[in-house]
């Protein structure tokens, strides 16, 4: 089954490389130098990918834990389990370019902005699932806490930035240098920007299926251990 | 529906009984609370330092040193439940578990409240703060706000009680869950210890309503997976 599944998508991980190796391309030579912020601009290019990446890996875990409460299948539990690792390494990267950006060009590492608050708080709501899954040891109990966990944590994310907006609204704006949206960026900056987000998307497919496929393999294992001190 | 109150009620009713006798974790909550604000005064100096930032230190004192404290009651009510097999009773049982769990809010929430009074008065009498101005404002934002703490603590100290850690996961898993209802309780304290209207606070109270609608609804719903065996 598993040689089955790996031959499948085998030439996933080589795609993914191959756009990879071309997003990193045009983010240092295709795309111009921006005027204003110089070459730290071009983490960008990481950044936003990552972000846009773990938004949609928190938003599948809540998918798949509903669908695990509905259907009891235990592979939607496992590929919660792996979207959500994956998501809190993407949002960790947010994290850190984040701030790597922010120092030259705003002059603080941090700052209580709105959007960065939000991230921070989403990112210790998914490492508070990740660990109540690492200190579980019943399967089934496990799936069903972490289902409870993806949902009620997917839900609260909206109220969170609501009440963090409000926050900050209260005290002076950080001075964000905005660009004028999508649509003013130049073309050679949109080619680094897409191959960018298709690359990380790539990637982040690729983690999941490998991370649902070890998962999948130490279920066996489990269960094997199982069988073997029950026998 | 009578039979959903019932339940929910004979709840209440246990847990606030089983506290009455052991008084096991109100007395506890309310000293750590006296504690925690009381360190506090140490560390920003007498009365929450001075001038205009004063108030906003009272308030995020506050309401940090009933987060912390409250953690302590969550996890007994839960604690509890799990040394004397309440879990496998209560699904055992033919109720409906959104009452099993109203039912735990309700007594969190009642216990965290009792802590709240003393804690007002304390910070009345050692911050010199102005509770008396609105002390009606000031108990709907407590009520709103505890019953968010409550509604989520409950579902959380729920799983986190039977983790491998124990209680210790349960600060983990609620606190950046609760973000949105410490900022707003700290918000509306704030404006009315300051003597602030309605106007200060009522976005912030609306906020909290909805955390605690959205929390108490998705928690009702999912409860029966937490006790599920």
């Amino acid at each position: 089954m598993d040689r089955k599944e790996r031959g499948a998508f085998g030439w996933l991980p080589i795609l993914t490389l191959c756009v990879l190796a071309f997003a990193i391309f045009a983010d240092l030579f295709i795309a111009g130098t921006d005027r204003l912020q110089g070459p730290p601009q071009r983490i960008f290019y990481i950044h936003v990918p990552s972000a846009w990446v773990a938004f949609f890996a928190f938003f599948l875990v809540f998918v798949f834990s509903i669908k695990y409460l509905v259907k009891r299948n235990p592979d939607d539990d496992i590929r919660a389990h792996a979207c959500a690792e994956a998501g809190v390494v993407f949002c960790t990267l947010v994290l850190i370019t984040g701030p790597i950006w922010a120092r030259p060009v705003w002059g603080v590492w941090w700052t209580w902005d709105a959007r960065l608050t939000t991230t921070l708080i989403l990112w210790m709501i998914y490492v508070g699932y990740v660990m109540l899954r690492a200190y579980m040891t019943e399967l089934e109990q496990r799936a069903r806490f972490a289902a409870v966990m993806g949902i009620v944590g997917f839900l609260n994310v909206p109220i969170v930035h609501m009440s963090v907006e409000w926050w900050r609204t209260l005290h002076p704006k950080p001075v964000v240098i905005r660009s004028g949206g999508l649509r003013e960026l130049p073309d050679s900056m949109h080619v680094a920007l897409w191959s960018s987000l298709l690359a990380f998307t790539l990637l982040f497919v690729c983690f999941v299926r490998k991370r649902a496929q070890i998962e999948r393999l130490n279920v066996r294992v489990e269960e094997a251990r199982a069988a073997r001190e029950g026998g | 529906m009578k039979r959903f109150f019932s339940v929910l009620l004979a709840v209440v009713e246990k847990d606030l009984r089983l506290e009455w006798r052991t008084k096991e974790s109100l007395l506890v909550m309310v000293v750590f609370a006296l504690l925690v604000l009381t360190l506090f005064s140490f560390a920003f100096g007498p009365g929450g330092g001075s001038g205009e930032n004063a108030r906003a230190v009272q308030a995020g004192v506050l309401w940090i040193s009933f987060l912390f404290a409250c953690v302590i009651g969550l996890s007994r009510t839960m604690g509890v439940e799990r040394e004397s097999s309440g879990f496998s009773a209560m699904y055992a049982s033919p109720s409906d578990p959104s009452a099993l769990y109203l039912g735990k809010v309700v007594s969190v929430a009642v216990l965290m409240g009792i802590m709240e009074l003393a804690g007002f008065a304390v910070l009345a009498v050692l911050y010199q703060a102005d509770v008396w101005k609105s002390t009606g404002a000031l108990a709907l934002v407590a009520v709103s706000a505890t019953i968010g703490i409550a509604a989520s603590g409950t579902l959380f100290s729920a799983m986190s009680t039977r983790t491998r850690t124990r209680e210790v996961l349960l600060p983990v898993l609620m606190f950046p869950a609760l973000v949105p209802v410490l900022i707003a309780a700290v918000k509306a304290t704030e404006a009315h210890l300051g003597g602030g209207g309605w106007a200060d606070s009522r976005d912030w109270i609306r906020l909290m309503l909805v955390y605690d609608v959205v929390f108490l609804v998705a928690a009702s719903m999912v409860f029966e997976y937490i006790l599920e065996e």
